[in-house]
C-alpha cells in the first residue's frame, strides 16, 4: 500500500473519495484525515504508478467542495410554503454554482446561485405535489449530495 | 525504569550476597510492581476520518505505543466514540506491524451505519519475546464512505498497553 501525504486545505472526505475513485478505480484504497494541521493520507494500491499518483494529486488540486443543506424536507404544495436551500463553498476561488431541481415527473430546472462570502441561498416553492430532488449541477469533485423535499 | 533479571536456580551451598538479594528480590519486585506500560488520551483537536476499505493506522504517530518488555504478554485497551458510515466499519491493532486478528473485519466494529457510538475493547497479546514491541490502532470502513473517530478536548481516544506477565 502506498500512502501519499498531502495537504488538502479544502476537503470534503466523501466527495474527494468519490472523485479519486472515478479516476483511479480499484487503485484507490481510501483517504485518512487527521485534522487541518496535518497532511491527509491518500492510500493507494501498491501497483499505483507514478502517473496514477500524479493523477491523484491533480484531482486533489482541483477539489472544490460544495455543501448543500435544506431548512426543511416537507412543504405544502401551495406556491407559498418555501424550503430554503443553502449552499456553501470552502475555496475562496470556488467555481460558480448552480442547482438542478428535478420535479415529480422528471422535468428539470437549473438555477444559478450567487455566493456572498462563500454562501448562497435559494427559496423554493411548489404547486405540484410530489418529491423534488435537489443537487449541484456538474457535481464531479464538488458534491455527492442529492437532497429531497416532499410537497403535499 | 526497573529491569527484570531472570531468577537463578538456587543451589544448596550458594552464599547469598547483598547483590543477589538486590538483583533478584528487590530489583525484580520493583519491576513487577511497575511493569512497562503506556497510556494515551488522545486529543487531536480534530476528529480522525477515513474512507479506507483496507486497514490503516488511525494515527501512526500518536496512537502508537512501544513497550520494552521482559515478559511475553501484554494487554491492549481501546475506547472512543465512532461514527460508522453505511455498511459500518472495523477496528484492529497491529503488533509489530502485523494485525492482531488477521480477520477480514478485525477485532470489532459493526456492520451498519450509526452516529456517535462507543467503541471499547481489550485484547491479550501473548507469545511476545523479551524486547521492544509496538502496538498501533487500525481501522477501516466497510465501504468507501467516511468513518469518524472523535478526538477532541470534548471526547478523546483512550489507547493503552501494559505488560501483564
Amino acid at each position: 500500500m502506498i500512502g501519499l501525504n498531502v495537504r488538502i486545505p479544502y476537503f470534503a472526505s466523501g466527495v474527494l473519495d468519490a472523485a479519486l475513485r472515478s479516476v483511479l478505480h480499484e487503485k484507490l484504497i481510501g483517504i485518512s484525515d487527521y485534522g487541518r494541521d496535518r497532511p491527509s493520507t491518500i492510500w493507494l494500491s501498491e501497483s499505483a504508478t507514478a502517473d496514477e499518483q500524479a493523477q491523484a494529486l491533480a484531482v486533489i488540486q482541483a477539489h472544490d467542495p460544495v455543501s448543500i443543506s435544506l431548512d426543511k424536507t416537507a412543504i405544502a404544495a401551495n406556491g407559498i410554503d418555501a424550503v430554503t436551500v443553502t449552499l456553501s463553498v470552502l475555496r475562496p476561488d470556488a467555481a460558480p454554482v448552480a442547482l438542478v431541481i428535478t420535479q415529480p415527473g422528471g422535468a428539470q430546472l437549473t438555477q444559478a446561485i450567487d455566493l456572498v462570502n462563500g454562501i448562497g441561498t435559494l427559496a423554493l416553492t411548489a404547486t405540484i405535489p410530489g418529491t423534488y430532488a435537489i443537487a449541484l449541477q456538474n457535481p464531479a469533485n464538488r458534491s455527492i449530495e442529492t437532497l429531497r423535499v416532499t410537497a403535499s | 525504569m526497573p529491569t527484570f533479571t531472570p531468577v537463578l536456580a538456587w543451589n544448596a551451598g550458594r552464599i547469598v550476597t547483598a547483590t543477589d538479594l538486590n538483583t533478584y528480590v528487590s530489583g525484580n519486585d520493583a519491576y513487577l510492581l511497575n511493569r512497562p506500560n503506556q497510556k494515551i488520551l488522545r486529543n487531536n483537536a480534530s476528529n480522525y476520518t477515513t474512507t479506507s476499505t483496507t486497514f490503516v493506522d488511525v494515527d501512526t504517530t500518536n496512537l502508537a505505543i512501544t513497550l520494552v518488555m521482559s515478559g511475553g504478554t501484554a494487554e491492549i485497551k481501546v475506547a472512543g466514540i465512532v461514527s460508522y458510515p453505511a455498511s459500518g466499519g472495523y477496528f484492529d491493532v497491529t503488533v509489530d506491524g502485523t494485525r492482531y486478528s488477521g480477520a477480514t473485519n478485525g477485532i470489532t466494529g459493526q456492520d451498519a451505519s450509526s452516529g456517535g457510538v462507543c467503541i471499547a475493547f481489550s485484547i491479550l497479546v501473548t507469545g511476545l519475546s523479551a524486547g521492544s514491541h509496538t502496538f498501533k490502532l487500525q481501522w477501516r470502513a466497510a465501504t468507501a464512505a467516511t468513518m469518524t473517530l472523535q478526538s477532541t478536548s470534548a471526547m478523546q481516544v483512550a489507547f493503552s498497553a501494559q505488560e501483564v506477565s
